[in-house]
């Protein structure tokens, strides 16, 4: 294990059977486009170490089943994800009616502040489209999601989409909303942080104090 | 048959995911036929209609099989071989899962010992039980376990499983997380390799191996195979099917367990009736849920429990099963007019007019009779009182 990072955030990617979870995914990893591929059945899992503003952190990625049938048991690995890929298909309106309830799951399994971004995957396939740009867009402020259309196929997107949730969590561990020390926040410290960014965290923790007056 | 419907939409999403990576997939006549066989097994069993990994099965199947054949084959792996695996809930795939993790225990107490959450093992495995390890290893090699599953039944399946493990102890002992230990065994499954092929290797496919590690040297599946039997073969079908049985009231109570936990953890900060109480309050209105779903004459308001909802949704009660909860549990009963209170609170309640209500719902309603501020109260009850939320069986009974 020679690899060190900061933190280690756990991921999930969810929505409906046919989205493109796996793709992403797999884009996202191995920085191409998974040509033949089986549909998920139960998880699978993926990790990648990456760099954000400054913090090296480890992404441990589970990605679900969409088959509804599959629910009860992919909903085993919501406990503790720190943040979700909520993945829809642009050219499907049916996987867009579902988020809903996919939301629902993400926040009551996982925990209510799970970092949520919405995907509008197949971006490239914008002449098929039945989901429009900015009715994506108000779902997503609406239930205060962050929200970019991808495309697993030329990786649009991909990377930023990750990316951008990671960050965001970065940013609530910095403001203090999330506390990576309580159970099931899905963050964990890494080796290097153990050492060197324990210290520093604790006087932080003091500081903001006297701000409060 | 040949009609479009929710089943034929989800085989035709599947379709050229079933085995891409094989020729015979790769072109009209071989997807054509799986077409046929899955939808002609949909059609003779709505109950399973389709389930993903059924498409994988019947792909292997008609490598070997005519159309027909692989039609009966399915037949027999969906309806005995593998009982309750396909349905709306693949419970009996969750069973096995049980099952095993108790063999897992029971044959590798040192491994057990060491991973603190045997789950993690067992969910794992799910895909191994689901496709007979035809989605996790190479093709020329999984048939060989398909062989066995043929020959021995679950069984084939079980002790193969625990094979793997024990070859892969060491490793997952060494894990930090379920993560590692999924990594460390796909990545042995990924390299099991069947040196009697007649054929060249189908590309495997498995995905996501990110940690830059030493190739693994590959073992064979004859080996492993012997290995299973050797070790793990002495259980017998009928020990495997007493487990069976043990563990299916211990999933489907774990799954209502769940449930419960779910809709509680969201409610209990919302109302201020004490955590004790609502756990109470749970029980008697799944009761009547069920009670009226299956004792009483089906009405088409009370659809059966769905587990495939959101855990909040999964029993809801009609305006009948609510007024009977209202004259037990509410402390607004005022003699005959009881039934009328409960039914407009019912109306009150149910915002999305679909005539069902959820627990938390119920629950909310019962917080401010009992605990609201006396102006919450008057409110409620001035509501209950405004025309729109008065039926019209109201308006019949005074005649207007």
């Amino acid at each position: 294990m020679a690899e060190t990072y900061d933190f280690l955030f756990k991921f999930l990617v969810i929505g409906s059977a046919g989205t493109g979870k796996s793709c992403l995914l797999h884009q996202f990893i191995e920085n191409k486009f998974k040509q033949d591929s089986n549909h998920t059945i139960g998880v699978e899992f993926g990790s990648r170490v990456v760099n954000v503003g400054g913090k090296t952190v480890k992404l441990q990625i589970w990605d679900t089943a969409g088959q509804e049938r599959f629910r009860s048991v992919t909903r085993s690995y919501y406990r503790g994800a720190a943040g979700a890929l909520l993945v829809y298909d642009i050219t499907s309106r049916e996987t867009y009616n579902s988020l809903a309830a996919w939301l629902t799951d993400a926040r009551t399994l996982a925990s209510p502040n799970i970092v949520v971004i919405l995907c509008g995957n197949k971006k490239d396939l914008d002449p098929e489209r039945e989901v429009t740009f900015l009715e994506a867009s108000r779902f997503a402020q609406e239930n205060e999601l962050m929200f970019l259309e991808t495309s697993a196929l030329t990786g649009e997107n991909v990377e930023e989409a990750f990316l951008k949730c990671a960050r965001t969590i970065l940013n609530k561990i910095d403001s203090g909303e999330l506390d990576p020390e309580r159970m099931g926040s899905g963050i964990q410290y890494g080796d290097a942080s153990l050492r060197q960014l324990r210290q520093p965290r604790s006087a932080q923790a003091v500081a903001p104090q006297p701000c409060g007056c | 048959m040949g009609k479009c419907c929710l089943v034929t939409e989800e085989i035709e999403r599947d379709l050229h995911r079933s085995l891409p990576e094989h020729p015979a997939f790769q072109n009209e006549t071989g997807i054509a036929a799986l077409r046929r066989v899955l939808t002609a097994y949909a059609h003779r069993n709505p109950k399973i209609g389709y389930c993903q990994s059924m498409n994988i099965l019947t792909s292997v199947l008609l490598l070997y099989a005519k159309e027909e054949e692989a039609f009966w084959l399915l037949v027999a792996v969906c309806e005995r071989m593998l009982p309750d695996y396909f349905n709306h809930r693949v419970i009996g795939a969750q069973v096995d899962q049980s099952v095993f993790e108790e063999l897992i225990k029971e044959h590798l107490p040192e491994l057990a010992e060491h991973m603190n959450d045997l789950s993690a093992l067992a969910s794992i495995s799910l895909s191994w039980f689901l496709t007979l390890f035809l989605s996790i290893m190479p093709l020329e090699s999984a048939v060989s376990v398909v062989d066995c599953f043929f020959y021995d039944g679950i069984k084939a399946i079980f002790q193969l499983g625990l094979a793997v493990l024990e070859a892969n102890a060491q490793g997952l002992c060494s894990s930090k997380d379920d993560g590692q230990a999924l990594m460390v065994l796909s990545r042995f499954l990924d390299h099991i390799k069947n040196e009697d092929s007649p054929g060249p290797p189908v590309g495997s496919h498995h995905a996501f191996l990110s940690d830059d590690q030493e190739p693994d040297p590959g073992t064979d599946i004859a080996d492993l195979i012997r290995d299973s039997y050797e070790k793990f073969g002495d259980q017998s079908v009928e020990q495997l099917e007493h487990l069976r049985c043990r563990h299916r009231i211990r999933v489907l109570q774990g799954h209502e367990d769940t449930t419960k936990q779910n809709v509680l953890r969201v409610v209990i900060p919302e109302v201020s009736i004490p955590p004790e109480d609502l756990e109470e309050l749970y029980d008697l209105f799944k009761r009547e849920h069920m009670m009226s779903c299956y004792w009483e004459q089906p009405r088409p308001m009370a659809p059966r429990h769905d587990p495939s909802r959101p855990y909040a949704e999964q029993y809801r009660i009609d305006a009948r099963q609510f007024a009977h909860l209202f004259q037990l549990v509410s402390p607004w009963t005022c003699g005959a007019h009881t039934e009328i209170l409960a039914e407009r609170t019912f109306r009150l309640l149910d915002d999305n007019m679909d005539h069902l209500i959820e627990f938390k719902a119920f629950v909310s309603c019962l917080d401010v009779m009992y605990n609201g501020e006396m102006n919450e109260k008057i409110k409620l009850l001035y509501r209950l009182h405004i025309p729109p939320d008065l039926s019209q069986q109201m308006f019949l009974i005074w005649g207007c």
